[in-house]
């Protein structure tokens, strides 16, 4: 996550940036464990669901290895086939977003300093 | 999301035209609709610079949209394609006059639609700063094209009538009728046929003066007789006029 690049694509200052990277915080917390309950009782069209709603935020920070990963889960979640091998997805989505969100409260302290 | 029923179905409709009054003063309000909060409030940090546009609502569900904001407030709305229960297209559909919109979407697979719906702009996701102020520019450009009367003070407009370019006087037409292959020309005296398209015909006249009520018919509005519900009456000829403009003629005649 590349700070000043996120600030320039934004146009926007410090404040914002921590309002937009808390927000991001809250929200992929949010949304895995959202994939990760909806996974376990099976329930696809939630996990696609909220695969998409992911992917957008994901993409204003571009993390690409996250982004590439839910394009998958949310294509799999909805046509609901090789069902073993999404829970495995899924799984590693949960890995990523938590690596995303170290990142992210890294780059709120790298902004408070 | 399957696009082909939507452009069948939106073949019945046409986008709204902004009143004249509305926008006079180039104010414009829009809302914004999208299930994605981070990006509400980025969208809300853009405009947040930009006087001439006033965000009046933000809304992550369309069917809290379709509840709460009044349309007539609206000049038009940012509007996300893809949403749970409830998509961007469907959403439109579900009105009965289409107000401009900028579609945004994460996928690039929506241009046809956003084409098909007279979209001012398709951003996808997600939008720099950069990105969203040219599409800012669009959407001034698209409401100061609806501010300048086109043809005002057009006096006489050429036909082909015959085999003859013939000189109208643009006072004396009542309405503009399309045929199957042709378009009438109705004036207090005659008419006339021509094999213009109905649409050049409109690009021809002052459009203060006259307006499209139906995708057959254009009228002079000074020449209205009666309205009855989407009926008018010019000259003892009724000619209908459809869902899609019923708004903008009730607005245009300042029938209340």
């Amino acid at each position: 996550m590349d700070i000043l690049e996120l600030k320039n694509y934004l146009n926007c200052d410090n404040t914002f940036l921590e309002t937009i990277i808390q927000k991001f915080i809250a929200e992929v917390q949010e949304i895995t464990k959202t994939i990760e309950t909806a996974a376990a009782a099976e329930k696809w069209p939630v996990v696609k669901l909220n695969a998409h709603k992911m992917l957008s935020s994901v993409k204003i920070f571009e993390i690409d290895e996250l982004i590439i990963l839910l394009e998958k889960v949310e294509i799999n979640a909805e046509k609901q086939k090789n069902i073993p091998q999404l829970k495995k997805d899924i799984e590693k989505l949960i890995g990523l977003s938590a690596k995303a969100i170290f990142d992210a409260q890294t780059a709120l302290e790298e902004l408070n300093q | 999301m399957q696009s082909t029923p939507i452009i069948n179905n939106i073949a019945a409709k046409n986008t709204k035209k902004q009143s004249f009054t509305r926008i006079k003063s180039m104010l414009l309000k829009c809302a914004i609709i999208d299930d994605d909060p981070l990006f509400t409030r980025i969208i809300e940090h853009y405009l947040s610079g930009v006087d001439s546009i006033d965000v009046i609502g933000v809304y992550h569900n369309p069917a809290e949209a379709l509840n709460k904001i009044n349309f007539r407030d609206v000049d038009f709305l940012y509007l996300d394609v893809e949403m749970p229960e409830m998509t961007g297209l469907e959403f439109l559909l579900s009105l009965s006059v289409i107000p401009p919109v900028v579609l945004v979407s994460g996928k690039k697979t929506y241009g046809v639609d956003a084409f098909e719906f007279n979209a001012i702009d398709y951003l996808h996701k997600p939008v720099s700063h950069a990105r969203f102020m040219k599409s800012v520019g669009k959407v001034k450009t698209h409401f100061e094209k609806l501010m300048i009367p086109v043809n005002s003070g057009q006096k006489n407009i050429f036909i082909k009538h015959d085999g003859i370019h013939i000189r109208l006087s643009v006072d004396d037409i009542l309405l503009v009728r399309a045929n199957d292959n042709d378009v009438t020309i109705v004036t207090h005296g005659r008419s006339y046929k021509t094999h213009l398209r109905l649409k050049d015909i409109y690009d021809m006249l002052p459009q203060i003066d006259f307006m499209q009520v139906h995708r057959s018919f254009i009228v002079q509005l000074s020449k209205i007789d009666k309205v009855d519900g989407e009926v008018i009456e010019i000259n003892s000829r009724t000619i209908p006029v459809s869902r899609t403009y019923i708004h903008e003629l009730y607005e245009r005649l300042k029938i209340k």
